[in-house]
């Protein structure tokens, strides 16, 4: 157990550049969730943690020890990949005591023993030891996967997207059992995943990376109340947040935002957010979970005619038709609507999300 | 029911047709082993015969079989390992190691094959000559080995390519060093590769005669080279050349067979996915 400091992390192959300037700190125990779509670099920044990637430019501590020059075995950090990487000869028995009987370690066969039985009990894997892998199913894979990580006590547990592969109902499963592992453990742990559910359910904080940079980190709550800019917002939530551009305009002497679809009256709490004032244009977002539908019209209303409805149990999923832009709600299933329906929609303007129209900011972090 | 029994029969007809191609000239050639000179020469050929090691006897006594056999053994077992040493070694360098001009590496390795082997003949005799190493078993392991490097080379880097480099990172992970990592989890797992080219160079080098032929006298003389011996001024010894061909074939065809599993996952490239 450990802590783990990254200090401008680079990593280049050739020409292609999959890190650029990671920095990033997490305390003893934590559990890190990695965010970002594919091509991000979460696979890169776990390797070169890792040490089997080596650092083109940059720190990386490991429990305040620079590891740079280190070999991946004298990081003792253990690692799940994607592809799971179980050795395709070797019994589920022995995938599990292979770290136990590297040269690092050595330890006595009756050790070994208890201690592969002891996480394959706690895995549910334990009448599969005799197994070969190759007749296993991808679940039963990735318990391995797991128990051969757990089998030690690394400083560090790193998981590169380790229940990507699996189907949805397996998933939910995995991951709270993950999250149960870890916190029993207590091991310092960096999980990576594109599925936002998975990043802000299971980490204490969630770094959100693209194209090799760190864009946010933040608690779940942070991450999603508080995007720090257009990607992250559209990244969090199912469907994605909804973008309109954005004007700033004065009528009347008041300021108002004007988009396409609506226009309100920006209030005294939204003109602190506004810092800068000169701002004009802004970038709109709105979460389909923030809309709600009415068939009467009232004040604060706006109207919109619906385009598609996906019923989904619950809720359903409204996709609406306004000023040349087509939008997204979610809402109960309660009501239901006919397509090229006239409805009016309306929000809870202090849910509205204003970006820099050029850099994509959110304009509360400007 | 028509249709199937219809195509039953064409594949019968066809496989009859290979296996008449393949086989029967291997029969024939046991079938002299056996015969007396009057027997081998007697038309109709005869199928039935009094069947006789008169042959095989005088190979060993009347001529100098032994130590060739000997030769060609040595040779072909020391071409073979060393090859496969080395050429793994290459073949998993040039796989995981992203070093300049590794492509350029790789078809230059090919390119030495591209020419046909007499073209070497004259250049490896001159050398072998000068270097005072002319009919000597290391000569013979050195030439084949640069015959069969290139083939080593290139059959392992496509396997080394189709395993999946993950297995090796975790092994690194798990606490086993660089060497480690191809040592107990690569290496093993292309055996089926490790077998596959094992033979076909073993087999290269057991029967290779040009070289063989040039390059040794007496001392390092190989069977292909012996039994080429047997046409002489006075007489084709069709008995003992039929005897010695049995023989030399004989350890070629039991490892096959031994080895048949493995060969066959050898030969469907990329039979190892994790």
């Amino acid at each position: 157990m450990a802590d783990l400091l990254i200090r401008n992390l680079w990593k280049k192959y050739g020409k292609v550049t999959a890190l650029k300037g990671v920095n990033l700190e997490v305390n003893d125990g934590e559990l890190i969730t990695i965010l970002g779509p594919s091509g991000a670099g979460k696979t890169s920044l776990l390797q070169t943690i890792a040490g089997v990637e080596k650092i083109t430019v940059g720190d990386i501590f490991i429990g305040g020890k620079p590891v740079k020059d280190l070999s991946p075995s004298e990081r003792d950090v253990a690692m799940v990949f994607e592809t799971y990487a179980l050795y395709p000869n070797k019994t589920v028995f022995e995938n599990m005591a292979f770290p136990l009987k590297s040269p690092f370690r050595q330890l006595r066969r009756e050790e070994i023993e208890k201690r592969v039985k002891e996480i394959a009990q706690m895995l549910q894997i334990d009448w599969l030891l005799d197994r070969n892998v190759s007749q296993l199913s991808g679940g039963q894979r990735q318990r391995v996967a797991l128990g051969r990580m757990l089998v030690r006590h690394p400083q560090l547990f790193l998981m590169d997207e380790p229940i990507a592969h699996l189907d949805a109902k397996l998933r939910h499963n995995l991951r709270a059992e993950i999250k149960n592992i870890q916190r029993t453990f207590k091991t310092t742990t960096l999980y990576t995943t594109h599925d936002y559910r998975e990043a802000l359910g299971m980490g204490d904080r969630v770094v959100v990376l693209n194209e090799g940079k760190v864009l946010q980190v933040g608690t779940p709550e942070e991450i999603y109340d508080f995007p720090k800019n257009d990607f992250v917002g559209d990244l969090v939530g199912d469907p994605s947040m909804n973008f309109f551009p954005g004007e700033i305009i004065t009528d009347e002497g008041q300021l108002h935002l004007k988009t396409p679809v609506f226009q309100i009256m920006l209030d005294e709490k939204m003109l602190k957010s506004l810092k800068s004032e000169s701002l004009k244009k802004v970038k709109v977002g709105l979460r389909p979970s923030d809309i709600f539908l009415a068939r009467e019209k009232s004040d604060g209303l706006f109207q919109a005619e619906v385009y598609v409805m996906e019923p989904l149990g619950v809720v359903q999923i409204v996709s609406l038709q306004a000023g040349g832009e087509k939008f997204q709600v979610k809402c109960s299933s309660s009501e239901s609507f006919q397509m090229g329906e006239k409805v009016y929609f309306g929000f809870s303007s202090d849910r509205l999300y204003l970006f820099d129209y050029e850099t994509g900011l959110n304009v509360k972090y400007l | 029911m028509e249709k199937n029994r219809n195509r039953v029969i064409i594949a019968s007809i066809v496989i009859g047709i290979v296996l008449v191609v393949n086989i029967l000239p291997f029969l024939w050639l046991v079938l002299t082993s056996l015969k007396t000179r009057l027997d081998i020469f007697a038309i109709p050929p005869k199928f039935i015969f009094d069947p006789t090691l008169k042959n095989y006897v005088s190979a060993f006594t009347k001529r100098d079989f032994l130590p060739m056999f000997y030769n060609s053994l040595i040779i072909a077992v020391s071409s073979t390992l060393l090859s496969l040493v080395v050429g793994t070694l290459g073949a998993y360098s040039l796989a995981r190691f992203k070093i300049f001009g590794d492509k350029h590496i790789s078809f230059w390795i090919l390119s030495t094959r591209m020419f046909p082997p007499i073209v070497l003949v004259i250049p490896f005799f001159i050398m072998a000559t000068q270097m005072g190493l002319h009919d000597s078993r290391f000569l013979m392991v050195i030439v084949y080995t640069t015959f069969n490097l290139p083939f080593v080379v290139w059959i392992m880097r496509s396997f080394f390519e189709d395993l999946p480099f993950d297995l090796e990172k975790a092994a690194m992970v798990d606490g086993y060093s660089r060497w480690d990592a191809f040592w107990k989890v690569a290496l093993p797992l292309s055996a089926p590769g490790l077998f596959t080219t094992a033979i076909l160079c073993f087999i290269f080098s057991w029967n290779e005669f040009l070289f063989a032929n040039v390059l040794t006298a007496a001392n390092a003389k190989t069977v292909p080279v012996g039994i080429r011996g047997l046409v002489t001024s006075r007489a084709i010894e069709w008995g003992e050349i039929a005897a010695v061909g049995t023989l030399q074939v004989l350890p070629v065809l039991i490892f096959t067979f031994a080895a048949q599993r493995y060969i066959i996952r050898g030969l469907t490239l990329g039979a190892v996915k994790g």
